[in-house]
């Protein structure tokens, strides 16, 4: 029995000798509406290799060019190919369908969909369409601003000048919202430091439900970086566990390694997760693990500090504001950066996913506006032909030289043709002229 | 109905396809008639502005001419405006000039109103125009024509040409077949035996003329259609479509008051148009023109009168830049009024033409309508304005020769290609001729692309996108704005012409002189390198772009805005040895001081575009097959679209099919892997055999 069109159907599945290879649920979708805009067959199969390639093996074996039946493996990226040639997708979506692929996390892909559906394609049509009326508008000065009765030619190229600059600056804070959605692409880097036995590990651990990296209660056990990728509320979080920091004499190589690593990987970070056990440490020497703190401060970098071991205070007689107020002092950061948790009994934990889903939105800017993916190809199309070409515009304009500010205009223009797939043609901008001014005589 | 609120023009083109009727079969009469008829190499058909250009390129590349008109007398006519150049097809006369060609000399000799456009706007958007005496252009371009070498004259219509079918290939990927020119047949139904025909018929292949709600067969007023020309296309399977076009009624000058009208004055001393003169003959005897405007009420009386002209009615396109008032104002309601030109005809005519309202309405309504404009309230109206409509060939059809691809032999240019305007017709003559002659002597073709000319441009855009209105040239259509001007197309396109043998000694000599005189100044200009303080004087106070401790050479100095030649010169005996100015500027002629400036001043934006010229040329380098069938069942990825675009217009090279509006960067990169192993065979195949 055919699969249903559009519907999920468990069908059975046999080779060409009758063999059932497995019970797998089937889609079919029928061109054109479908993503390459042919026919397409989705197999879901049970996992296993052994199941997998017999299937294929038996599908290949339907492979007979002489009854014009050609069955071969799509190359790499084949099906966007397809699509595109067959009219889906320009290449801006074609790019996010790639991103989609490498996206990993819930986040990401909202963010590729955002470019899928086109909320990418719009921006950029909108600007395309900026580009070729403002070349319309100098076409007319050139083309027709002498001898044709358009007493607005004067006007137009300041009206062009005030458009460009309202479009260089929109493009300006795009490229500034890509840059922040890359990082949640990427993964955001969250750098966890702390003292020896601090219970950064732990704290990993914890986050990452699984025994990533190795805990003991020697002092000392991380001594490299170690990298965790993780999904935290959806976000791509890359956790950098790092060595101890502390101020010792006494350290071997190794250990004075790792410190100096540590401290660099915090430097690369988008957040540092500051790790300090609740318990006597006199015997620790903060100043060093403070004087860097300093640093990461002074470099803008977000901190946030986690006070470990709550469960070792829990009879005490200090407060938990009191507590927070002496760290507050000796690290000089704000007392709201700081969190009492305990990796043993849970406590403050999902206060603190809540604080680090918080930071991650705000890294990301993902607060205010969906995140947006763009290729780094167009992301570079941008600067170096869009914005460059309306800086270059605005040299010639200050000239007053209508002709290479057009010029520099038209680059712009083939800038965002680049990256549409659409050229922008004479006749689209002739278009724009015959219809916005009484042309001729 | 058309509306024309909307673009005015339906997406399908009205172009009609006819299938396969014609099958010529020269019977033994027939063969005996052609060879009993003395060998007639190249013959042109029309003598309007293409066919001059045509007849006398021809003749230039050494090959016996023959220029077939109805009416000798009406040779060089000029039937709408009685204006040459404007801003890009200026450019397309000073190229026409520096293939030698003869439109620009003679409108040196007939010129009454000189005006650069654009003046103001950069030399890369220079328009040289010329108001025209009409009667002295027809009067000298006879001469011209009359006295060429390698050149005659014939008194006759033209009904139709024998094609005969090649013996290999027969047909092309539209099942249609191929041709060779054998002769042409004439009304009195004697034979002319010829191997290369340039039709240039202008407005008259099937042209009908619109006034009002009346209509008849005509070329231009009082001259009669081309039919029998028509049928021999339809019947060889052509492509062919309508367009239409239109032209103002004439005014008496004598009535009108001018009191108040601002008047427009030439330009003094005029910029001549071809690159041999340094003077243009009527200098002083220069004419002014001047400047009206329609009214309210004019547009009241256009407007209640709109269903008395078929012409708007008509789904046939018109130009969208040169619309009739009666579009203007159906488009433009908001528009109050319109400007109007009073262009004087001549030194010696009352005749003026009103530039502007173009129309198609009875002669009565016209009649009212000029009355309303200021100045012409007594106008006297010599002659209505009529609408033309005629057929065209889809110029897809046609090599960058402007030989058609479906029968050797046959060049078309002009109108009938879907062109407007006197410079387009007269380039394309220019580049159809002289490739016939060229041909017909076998010697290699003149091919002119878009990087070397406007007349590249719009070749390429012809046989490329086809035509969906009449075209016209403007600069916006070339992609090296910069680096083709109107100052500089000897230089661009003397030596080619040279080369292929088409350019005159004389002229090649005049131009390598001025190439020479323009290199030792430049040399010269950048052998004085000085400081910023040096070079004080000469930048008259203004120090804006240059410190006083800059070192600079003279050439880049004039690169800086506002700095020009005839800055220098006064100061350069300070700057040489013998403390003389060197005898190098002792002639600088206008054009030369010109070229100077101009050619200093875009360098530094030159290399830009020189990145872009090679990019260009790569794609250009790279054939495509031809007469290919485009078909994505093989391993051509390529949708059904865009092989169906790519049959219909067979590209010549990867470079072309890229400009084709909806072929896809995929498919030019399928287009690529196609072609790019088999780059060798495909030259080949353009051999002729």
């Amino acid at each position: 029995m055919p699969p249903k069109l559009k519907t999920a159907s468990v069908r059975k599945l046999y080779s060409q000798e009758d063999v059932l290879l497995d019970e797998a649920l089937t889609l079919y979708f029928k061109s054109p509406k479908t993503y390459t805009g042919e026919d397409i067959l989705e197999l879901h199969l049970h996992g296993g290799t052994a199941i997998i390639q017999s299937v294929l093996n038996a599908i290949k074996r339907l492979h007979n060019p002489r009854n014009g039946i050609n069955i071969r493996y799509a190359e790499n990226g084949e099906f966007s190919r397809r699509a595109f040639i067959n009219g889906r997708f320009d290449l801006t979506e074609i790019e996010g369908i790639r991103e989609m692929i490498d996206a990993e996390t819930e986040s990401q892909r909202v963010a590729a969909l955002s470019s899928l559906t086109g909320d990418t394609k719009k921006i950029f049509s909108e600007w395309r369409e900026q580009i070729v009326k403002n070349v319309a508008l100098l076409t007319t000065v050139i083309d027709f601003g002498e001898d044709h009765d358009i007493e607005e030619v004067a006007q137009l190229f300041d009206t062009v000048e005030q458009n460009m600059n309202t479009l260089s600056s929109e493009i300006n804070t795009f490229l500034l919202k890509v840059l922040s959605s890359e990082v949640l692409m990427k993964g955001i880097k969250l750098i966890l430091l702390g003292p020896p036995n601090a219970g950064k590990s732990s704290l990993l651990n914890y986050l990452a439900n699984k025994e990533a990296a190795i805990v003991s209660d020697i002092a000392g056990t991380t001594r490299d970086v170690i990298d965790v990728p993780l999904d935290i509320n959806g976000y791509k979080v890359i956790v950098g566990d790092t060595a101890g920091i502390r101020t010792t004499t006494n350290a071997d190589k190794i250990e004075i390694e790792g410190i100096k690593r540590a401290k660099l990987k915090s430097l690369g970070g988008d957040l540092v997760l500051v790790v300090l056990p609740l318990e006597d440490n006199s015997y620790i020497d903060y100043t060093d693990l403070i004087s860097h703190i300093k640093l990461l401060n002074d470099e803008g970098k977000e901190i946030i500090v986690v006070l470990n071991k709550q469960d070792l205070i829990s009879n005490s007689k200090h407060t938990k504001n009191e507590i927070v107020e002496s760290y507050s002092e000796k690290l000089m950061l704000p007392v709201e950066n700081f969190h009492l948790v305990s990796c043993i009994t849970g406590y403050g934990i999902s206060e603190l996913m809540c604080v680090l889903t918080d930071t991650f939105k705000a890294i990301s800017l993902t607060e205010t506006t969906d995140p947006i993916v763009i290729s780094a190809r167009a992301q570079d199309i941008l600067k170096n032909d869009v914005i460059y070409s309306i800086e270059q515009f605005n040299i010639w304009r200050e000239q007053d030289d209508v002709v290479l500010a057009s010029e520099s205009l038209k680059q712009a223009a083939e800038g965002i043709g680049k990256i549409t797939g659409e050229a922008i043609g004479v006749e689209e901008v002739l278009g724009v002229v015959f219809s916005s001014f009484c042309i001729g005589k | 109905m058309l509306r024309f609120s909307e673009r005015f023009i339906p997406k399908i083109s009205t172009t009609k396809f006819y299938q396969q009727s014609r099958s010529i079969i020269i019977n033994a009469d027939l063969q005996r008639k052609l060879d009993e008829s003395t060998n007639h190499p190249v013959v042109v058909i029309g003598g309007g502005h293409a066919g001059c250009e045509a007849a006398t390129g021809s003749a230039r590349s050494g090959t016996l001419t023959t220029l077939i008109t109805p009416s000798v007398d009406k040779i060089g006519t000029a039937s709408c405006n009685p204006s040459m150049g404007g801003v890009g097809k200026g450019t397309l006369l000073r190229e026409i000039d520096a293939l030698d060609g003869v439109s620009a000399r003679i409108t040196d000799k007939a010129g009454i109103h000189f005006k650069i456009l654009n003046a103001s706007k950069g030399a890369a958007v220079h328009g040289p125009r010329a108001q025209i005496d009409r009667k002295i252009y027809l009067t000298e371009m006879q001469e011209e024509i009359l006295n060429y070498e390698n050149l005659r004259v014939l008194e006759a219509q033209v009904e139709d040409i024998i094609i005969e079918p090649p013996r290999d290939q027969v047909i092309d990927v539209s099942g249609r077949n191929f041709g060779i020119v054998r002769g042409v047949v004439l009304s009195d139904g004697s034979i002319l035996k010829c191997s290369k025909v340039v039709v240039t018929t202008g407005t008259f292949l099937g042209g009908e003329i619109h006034i009002g709600l009346s209509c008849h067969p005509a070329g231009r007023m009082g001259e009669e259609a081309t039919f029998g020309l028509s049928k021999t296309f339809r019947d060889a399977s052509f492509r062919l479509g309508r367009l239409k076009t239109g032209t103002p009624p004439r005014l008496s000058s004598k009535t009108i008051d001018y009191t108040n009208l601002a008047p427009q004055l030439s330009d003094y001393p005029p910029q001549p148009m071809s690159f041999m003169n340094d003077q243009v003959d009527l200098q002083e005897q220069l004419m002014k023109c001047h400047m009206t405007a329609t009214t309210p009420e004019l547009h009241k009386l256009i407007a209640d009168n709109l269903d008395k002209s078929i012409h708007i009615r008509e789904t046939v396109k018109g130009p969208r830049y040169c619309p009739s008032i009666e579009s203007k104002i159906i488009k433009f309601p908001q528009k109050s009024t319109h400007l109007v030109w009073l262009e004087p005809e001549g030194l010696d005519t009352d005749l003026v033409y009103p530039n502007g309202i173009s129309c198609t309405m009875p002669a009565e309504i016209q009649e009212k309508m000029v009355k309303l404009m200021p100045g012409c309230e007594n106008v006297t109206m010599i002659q209505p304005g009529y609408g033309v409509e005629y057929d065209y060939v889809d110029p897809r059809e046609l090599k960058m020769t402007l030989e058609t691809k479906l029968v050797d032999g046959l060049y078309l240019a002009g109108q009938i290609n879907g062109t407007t305007g006197y410079e387009e017709a007269a380039a394309q003559g220019c580049l159809a001729g002289i490739n016939a002659g060229l041909a017909y002597a076998n010697k290699p073709s003149l091919d002119i692309h878009r990087s070397d000319g406007y007349l590249g441009v719009l070749v390429d855009d012809l046989i490329t996108k086809g035509v969906e209105e009449p075209y016209r040239m403007f600069t916006s259509r070339s992609e090296f704005r910069i680096s083709i001007r109107s100052d500089n197309a000897d230089k661009r396109l003397t030596q080619k012409g040279y080369e292929a043998g088409v350019v005159s000694e004389h002229r090649y000599n005049h131009f390598k002189n001025e190439m020479k005189h323009f290199d030792s100044i430049k040399e010269h200009l950048k052998s004085l390198s000085f400081s910023g303080a040096k070079w004080a004087p000469v930048l008259k106070g203004s120090t804006l772009d240059m410190s006083r401790t800059t070192v600079v050479d003279g050439w880049k100095l004039l690169s800086y805005k506002d700095v020009t030649l005839s800055d220098i010169i006064p100061h350069l005996h300070n700057f040489t040895s013998n403390g003389e100015l060197p005898d190098l500027y002792n002639h600088v002629n206008r054009r030369l001081m010109g070229r100077i400036n101009v050619e200093s001043t875009y360098e530094p934006w030159m290399k830009k575009e020189e990145a872009h010229l090679r990019a260009y040329q790569a794609d250009e380098n790279l054939l495509l097959p031809l007469n290919y069938n485009y078909t994505n069942e093989g391993n051509l990825k390529i949708s059904y679209e865009v092989c169906h675009l790519l049959n219909t217009i067979q590209p010549a090279t990867i470079g072309q099919a890229r400009r084709i509006q909806g072929v896809t960067p995929a498919a030019i990169f399928e287009l690529f892997k196609l072609v790019k192993g088999n780059q060798a065979e495909l030259a080949m195949q353009r051999e002729p055999n």
